[in-house]
């Protein structure tokens, strides 16, 4: 049997579990509720036991056999798991994780005996006793004897033994047995013959008939209490064997590229039919044209399939997390506890694969510089122990995820002088920020008060890089925090990538494409609801004025000779602002395709859309612009 | 010839995967799968397998437990425990339940074929 072929599902799997422990083994440590989560550390350490053994993966079988033993003992105890304990195990799972990437890699596997060594003196593991060497007389002295020989390869002879004993008993009563039941039971054997006297007289036929029922016997033997009748019969050889025929199952893995590649199939057969589209005219009552709302209908739907596939709950990142808050607050002394909210809320894959970045960066920040020493916080009143909340909950089209806590707070004051002391801003420019405004200072490159090279956090992800990619996700990210009180990071998430609405606009003479879910609404720029003040135009709505910015003057186009006839007012962050457009082209949905490098240098475009004339057109990163306009 | 209809219960997909390929044979025909003891008795109540191969450590309900559940109400079942090394004292308890035999792991092609091979005869022959 050809093991490699299940390599690839071996450390799948193995991964799955150890990840599950790691999680497992947090929680068990502050849990009073032990014992459904001793349970399932324990199947999952069993789990990898049997892949590794089955593969033949010696080493990873006895790590995860100690990991057992220990789990085990606490589990038969009810015991709580000190931290020495817990820190040993983790280390295992830790251990049995770098193993798993040496069978990845084709590395030569660690044995890890100093760990395994550990292990063992947890799970205060004994040697097996010796077993007693009895001497001297037969005690089947005057009995009918049936003697069993296994054969030398039977894997578990006691085990081999115990059935022989089962299926002889059902014949009849049994009077005496060599190795003793107990013995059997216990695995003290030695060597592989068994004897068994029966306590009623039995027909040799018979027992040869339930024996010939039970594999990995070499050969049965009649004798009588001294004298030996020798009766051998063989094993039979089993059949070689042929093809197949696999039952279906409720779910298959798929890989995550195909499920990318089927995406984009998707998005290639949806600009297809928008040229087709063009390329019919726009004759409303033609056949032609319902068959093609149909067949965008069906693409939709498609696309919304695979979206459904895609999609990944929360916890695939944040079941990690304990772990890490973990081992930051163990090595930084400061204690802070970790709640998780929405982990099964779901998400498309390919937004999640962009947030583990920052929400680690944003979690390591928080236990590093947001939540005070446990001193600090006495002397503030606070509970000394710090809150740190992950909380996901899904509105109608988007998702939300605030990372909070409940630490220092992020200064303003301090922010604008560091803004100032850098060149930044102009000490002017600095006092005439807002305090939110003030706030996404920090996702500006290179910016932060503390230094942030240290190994704990920072290494070159900074918030700009936070911020870069929730933007490339199409989502946004808000901050709000308040001094002495804490912070707190609010995303707000599409539920996919891919096919988006967006309304084409045209600034300077080009067309640009807004997401739709970012505008808010879209109004004819006339005097009706624009007022002139400070030689410039604002648009009253919802109980503020907001100035009309011009999109081609943000975009550093030059600026058309008449005012702009359109007012887009769109969300930037947690913004409204008012976007003056000189024309509204129309409203399309489009496949959003990445920029690759170098355009993607280009601050202000979330990326490129392709229409069904051919045409490509830049698809615009709101928030990136209009912060372009706080910093100018 | 009528093919054994065997049911595959193991928590790991990687084993029950292993275990079809085992079973790849003209003789066998693979009905279903389950990845509990719950499931397992469920599985055996609706497809009435000629062997069932049951792991012992499972979520919701380990093999054992499903043993002693499926041989309480049809006692000619017939169950191969598959167990890991340092479970004896539950394989056991398993073959005290009624399990007809074992495996261990990491078991080979042919030491499974044997011990089907056996278990499937005693059911051929009067009891």
């Amino acid at each position: 049997m050809d093991v490699n072929k299940y390599r690839a599902l071996f450390i799948e799997e193995s991964r799955e579990h150890v990840a599950e422990m790691s999680r497992l083994l947090v929680e068990l440590e502050s849990s009073n509720d032990r014992g459904p989560l001793i349970d399932e550390v324990f199947r999952h350490a069993h789990s990898i036991k049997s892949m590794a053994a089955s593969m033949g993966y010696d080493p990873i079988a006895t790590l995860a056999h100690r990991l057992e033993d220990v789990i085990g003992l606490h589990r038969k105890s009810g015991a709580a798991f000190a931290a020495p304990t817990v820190d040993a195990l983790l280390r295992s799972v830790d251990a049995l994780t770098q193993q798993v990437q040496c069978i990845a890699d084709g590395r030569q596997l660690d044995g890890y005996f100093e760990l395994v060594r550990t292990l063992g003196a947890l799970a205060q593991v004994e040697p097996p006793p010796p077993p007693p060497m009895p001497e001297g007389e037969d005690p089947f002295a005057g009995l009918a004897v049936v003697m069993v020989r296994l054969v030398a390869e039977c894997p578990a002879p006691p085990l081999r033994m115990f059935l022989v004993h089962r299926r002889l008993s059902e014949l009849g009563p049994i009077a005496k047995m060599a190795p003793s039941l107990d013995d059997v039971k216990a695995g003290r054997l030695k060597g592989r013959e068994l004897r068994v006297a029966f306590g009623s007289a039995q027909q040799e036929a018979d027992v040869r008939r339930v024996l010939a029922q039970v594999p990995d016997i070499e050969s049965v033997t009649f004798e009588e209490g001294g004298r030996r009748a020798v009766a051998v019969f063989d094993e039979a050889k089993p059949v070689a064997e042929t093809p197949e025929r696999l039952a279906s199952l409720a779910t298959v893995r798929v890989r995550t590229d195909l499920l990318d590649d089927i995406m984009d199939s998707i998005g290639e057969l949806f600009i297809v039919r928008e040229r087709l589209r063009m390329l019919l005219g726009l004759d409303a009552r033609s056949p032609v044209l319902s068959a093609m709302d149909d067949l965008g209908t069906r693409i939709h739907h498609l696309h919304d399939q695979v979206i459904a596939a895609r999609m990944m709950p929360m916890r695939t990142l944040t079941d990690r997390y304990p772990r890490l808050v973990r081992d930051l607050c163990r090595s930084l002394g400061k204690e802070v506890e970790l709640e998780i909210r929405g982990r099964d809320i779901e998400i498309d894959r390919a937004i999640l694969d962009n947030l583990d970045a920052p929400f680690i960066h944003l979690l390591r920040n928080a236990v590093d510089h947001g939540i005070e020493s446990t001193a600090e916080r006495h002397a503030c009143g606070k509970s000394p122990v710090g809150k740190v909340t992950i909380s996901a909950t899904r509105e109608r089209d988007h998702v939300l995820v605030m990372i909070e806590d409940d630490g220092a707070g992020i200064d303003p004051v301090q922010l604008r002088r560091t803004a100032v002391e850098r060149g930044v801003l102009t000490d002017a420019q600095a006092q005439a920020l807002n305090v939110r405004e003030t706030l996404y200072l920090i996702c500006l490159p290179g910016f932060s008060t503390k230094a942030e090279v240290s190994d704990i956090s920072g290494r070159g992800v900074g918030m700009d890089v936070v911020s870069a990619r929730i933007e490339s996700v199409g989502g946004s990210l808000g901050i709000e925090s308040e001094v002495g009180k804490g912070t707190r990071f609010i995303f707000r998430l599409p539920l996919t990538l891919a096919i988006i609405p967006v309304l084409l606009v045209r600034a300077a003479g080009r067309v640009l494409a807004l997401p739709v879910a970012k505008v808010v609404t879209l109004r004819e720029a006339n005097d009706e609801i624009l007022t002139q003040a400070d030689g410039g135009r604002f648009l009253s709505f919802r109980q503020g004025l907001h100035p009309v910015l011009s999109l081609a003057e943000l975009l550093g186009l030059p600026k058309p000779p008449a005012p702009e006839t359109f007012v887009a007012v769109v969300e930037a962050g947690l913004e409204l602002f008012a976007l003056g457009v000189d024309a509204v082209v129309g409203y399309h949905e489009v496949v959003l395709k990445p920029l690759g490098d170098p355009l993607e240098n280009l601050e202000c475009y979330a990326g490129v859309t392709i229409l069904g004339d051919g045409q490509p057109i830049l698809i615009l990163d709101l928030s990136k612009i209009v912060r372009l306009r706080t910093a100018a | 010839m009528t093919k054994t209809r065997v049911l595959i219960v193991d928590d790991a997909i990687f084993m029950r995967n292993m275990i079809k390929d085992i079973f790849n044979d003209d003789q066998y025909e693979i009905v279903g799968e389950a990845a509990n003891g719950v499931e397992a008795v469920e599985k055996y109540k609706e497809l009435k397998p000629d062997l069932i191969t049951m792991d012992i450590v499972m979520p919701f309900k380990s093999g054992i437990e499903a043993t002693r559940e499926i041989l309480s109400f049809d006692k000619s079942a017939l169950i191969v425990m598959c167990s890991a090394l340092g479970q004896e004292s539950l394989v056991m308890e398993a073959i005290e339940a009624g399990a007809a035999d074992f495996v261990v792991k990491p078991f080979k092609p042919e030491d499974v074929q044997r011990v089907v091979q056996k278990a499937l005869s005693s059911r051929a022959q009067p009891k």
